[in-house]
């Protein structure tokens, strides 16, 4: 039979652990915590923010040595790309300009761009479950839940809880995200929800609608403060099957969520 | 002496793990560094420096964590105690084999422990869906373990070595004041 000999010192170490672990609790509960965390991260901030960076400079380097096979062939299907996209810019420009005269003839009010706030990234949570960043503007600056975040144009996440100097996003790719979608292409409505590690399953699609591999989808507007038109992802691949009422699409995003240093909140129109 | 390195280190171990750890993903998965580092120090340590390492990582983890404060504490806590108890009571050689059982054991345990009580208990501030336990505990905590175990082979060593040059300093540093 094991001797159970507890030092007076490690039965006091117990005794303030519960006591640390029940007042957080609390304090976390009735939100007297907030303050606090909110101001540990400020104060810390600097350092969190040239750690971070620090990582991404790294993890950038390893990347590029990894990837040094493939340059010369990326940069040319870049250069085709590029031209390209070239073209079509110089046609939609065209299209747009032809649009805008249409709709001032037809009146209708232009829409105005998207109020951005430039936020930095201060870290990560510690545990791959939840997927949240803490960014580095707060109630001070106007931030509020439900605002979309941006990065490169692309959602990447909703702000979930604020504090005056800080606030955190739930990523788009965590298990208990839900977004309302569609698709580009087609039109065709659905939710986009949060699958294990950075993917994402577009769901509720009707089943008479035609999705294909490659398709955009972007935010429908609907629900919450998420502007409409935001790109999310492309369709990666879809499950269909006929005795089913809607089909599925693994939806792969256009951000890679390892390189998140810089984001824009949007507060508004 | 001890504590003095140790703390300040801990602290610096919590904070990389919010900051440049999740740039080193692998299956998309941050391994938890500060817990394989209680966990090595648990073998080398007395119980009592080992909750003191426990409780000052877990408290820098919980302020910076998006869940509700203490989970990381608790855990921490009670995996390092478990470990010392066990290392005290029931084990005369602690051998390499019996390290790394341990070592999975506490990350099975501190994997599923955070899931569950974060789900369960419902302490976490999101008010839409609930995580699908099956898919989490099948899927991703696996895959977690065995990051986590990769990562305490490697620090395994280092770490032992930094112990037995903290215990050589102590002893220097012991002997003019005992004369």
């Amino acid at each position: 039979m094991a001797q159970v000999n507890l030092k007076p010192k490690t039965i006091l170490l117990l005794f303030i652990t519960l006591l640390v672990i029940f007042s957080g609790v609390l304090l976390d509960k009735t939100g007297l915590l907030g303050p606090v965390k909110d101001i540990t991260v400020k104060m810390t901030s600097p350092f969190q923010i040239a750690l971070f960076r620090a990582g991404q400079g790294i993890s950038n380097f390893f990347d590029i040595l990894s990837s040094i096979n493939n340059l010369s062939r990326e940069n040319q299907e870049l250069k085709n790309r590029n031209a390209q996209l070239v073209s079509e810019n110089t046609k939609l420009k065209e299209t747009k300009k032809e649009n805008n005269l249409l709709k001032q003839q037809l009146g209708f009010k232009q829409q105005s761009n998207f109020r951005l706030l430039q936020a930095d990234v201060i870290n990560r949570n510690p545990q791959s479950a939840l997927q949240f960043l803490t960014l580095d503007q707060g109630e001070k600056t106007g931030v509020k839940p439900g605002l979309a975040v941006t990065f490169n144009g692309a959602l990447i996440g909703i702000i979930k809880e604020t504090d005056y100097y800080t606030s955190k996003v739930l990523l788009i790719t965590d298990q208990t995200s839900i977004v309302n979608a569609y698709i580009q292409e087609s039109r065709a409505s659905g939710v986009i929800k949060g699958q294990l590690g950075y993917s994402m399953k577009m769901e509720l699609i009707p089943q008479n609608i035609v999705v294909k591999e490659g398709d955009t989808v972007i935010t429908s507007g609907l629900g919450g403060l998420l502007p409409k038109g935001i790109i999310i992802g492309t369709v990666d691949s879809v499950d269909k099957a006929d005795n089913e009422i809607f089909q599925t699409a693994m939806i792969k995003p256009t951000v890679n969520f390892k390189d998140l240093e810089s984001v824009f909140i949007i507060l508004g129109h | 002496m001890r504590n003095l390195i140790g703390i300040p280190l801990i602290i610096f171990t919590g904070l990389l793990q919010i900051t440049l750890l999740p740039h080193f993903t692998a299956f998309n998965l941050i391994p938890n560094i500060a817990l394989v580092i209680l966990v090595i120090w648990a073998f080398l340590r007395p119980p009592e420096e080992c909750i003191v390492w426990a409780i000052t990582a877990g408290i820098t983890l919980d302020l910076f964590s998006s869940g509700t404060f203490g989970i990381y504490t608790l855990l921490f806590v009670l995996i390092t105690f478990l470990i010392s108890f066990v290392k005290q009571n029931f084990v005369s050689d602690i051998n390499f084999p019996f390290k790394v059982l341990t070592a999975l054991t506490a990350f099975l345990l501190f994997n599923t422990f955070y899931f569950l009580l974060q789900q369960f208990l419902n302490l976490i501030h999101i008010e839409s869906t609930i995580l699908v336990p099956i898919d989490y505990l099948f899927k991703l905590t696996p895959r977690e373990i065995l990051y986590e175990l990769i990562a305490f082979i490697v620090i395994l060593k280092p770490l032992e070595w930094f112990n037995e040059w903290v215990s050589r300093h102590e002893q220097t540093v012991k002997i003019p004041t005992s004369k």
